[in-house]
């Protein structure tokens, strides 16, 4: 019978799976309900000297009020490691009024992304921001005992918090192959850069180079003992006129 | 080493069935589909391009002679 864990082999390190899937603890407020931002609602399980004063302790999967909460703590968000489960995404881009003076307009690339890296294990935000109904039903299962969960649901909801695991985003992608099969193109073209320059470029082979001149040129330069000690003519053996073996 | 054998063998038993088939899940990118294809190819286009070139073309490469050419009388009889 096949051990539970051995499903989980290439979602490891657990601590990933372990850390997405930790229950968030209640956060402290320090106010009241704040005209400005209503409602809001405890967004993580930061340190509640991060969060703005207006969050309170009741959870909420809801996404307008997420966004609400999300304006007001934007410079502080962006400098926080948020370990929720649902991310703080903004999803509208309507400018948002605080205080009397208009924000700027939030740009998609200033907020935080998500990136499978082996670096960085927990990335800043969830893989999927906008639950279905069932994905919402499965997340309000999993409040309750963990051991009541099935593995086919532990894999569900790790895959709302992350896209890929950690054996997917190791792998090697075999890139090498088409990087190395390429140079090989690429010299062969060379080749026949060379093959073309041997018809049209070079001039006729000098005279020199003939068989029965080089042999010649050999005779001649053993009877001149041409480095006769360790070069040319030491690996003749002129007694029995070959060379040596 | 009796007992030792017994313990390799039921671990390695133990870690056997264990195992899970899990298919195939490499990558399904260019590279899996034709890296194999584009690295012999390019290998085999490369080394008959340079076959050729070394070999048929007439360049003059003009090799050391030791142990390949045997010497020729060139002294020409005085006229």
């Amino acid at each position: 019978m096949q051990e539970p864990h051995d499903v989980f082999e290439k979602y490891s390190p657990e601590l990933r799976l372990l850390l997405a899937l930790e229950p968030e603890p209640e956060c402290r407020g320090t106010e009241a309900d704040s005209p400005r931002t209503g409602p809001a609602h405890c967004l993580s399980s930061c340190p509640w000297f991060f969060l703005p004063p207006a969050t309170h302790s009741r959870r909420s999967w809801d996404i307008s009020q997420r966004v609400g909460a999300f304006y007001n703590t934007l410079g502080l968000m962006l400098a926080t490691r948020a370990f929720s489960l649902i991310g703080k995404r903004a999803i509208s881009t309507s400018v948002c009024v605080r205080g009397g003076h208009g924000v700027a307009k939030v740009e998609d690339y200033t907020l935080p992304a998500y990136f499978d890296r082996r670096e960085t294990p927990l990335p800043d935000i969830a893989y999927v921001q906008t639950l279905t109904p069932e994905q919402k039903a499965l997340k309000e299962k999993e409040k309750g005992s963990w051991a009541a969960l099935s593995n086919a649901e532990k894999v569900a909801l790790y895959h709302l918090s992350f896209k890929q695991s950690f054996a997917e985003m190791n792998q090697g992608t075999g890139e090498w192959k088409s990087v190395v099969g390429g140079i090989m193109f690429f010299v062969g073209l060379t080749g026949l850069v060379v093959l073309w320059q041997r018809k049209y470029v070079y001039g006729p082979v000098p005279h020199t180079l003939d068989p029965e001149y080089k042999q010649q040129e050999l005779q001649r330069m053993l009877d001149m003992r041409m480095n006769p000690v360790e070069g040319f003519s030491a690996k003749w053996d002129y007694e029995n006129k070959q060379w040596k073996k | 080493m009796y007992i030792w054998h017994r313990a390799v063998s039921a671990v390695s038993s133990r870690r056997a069935a264990q195992q899970v088939r899990h298919g195939s899940s490499g990558q399904n990118n260019f590279h899996a589909k034709y890296g194999m294809g584009v690295l012999v190819s390019g290998t085999v286009f490369c080394t008959a391009v340079w076959a050729y070139v070394l070999t048929q073309t007439g360049i003059a490469w003009n090799l050391s002679p030791v142990g390949k050419v045997m010497p020729k009388e060139w002294r020409q009889a005085e006229e």
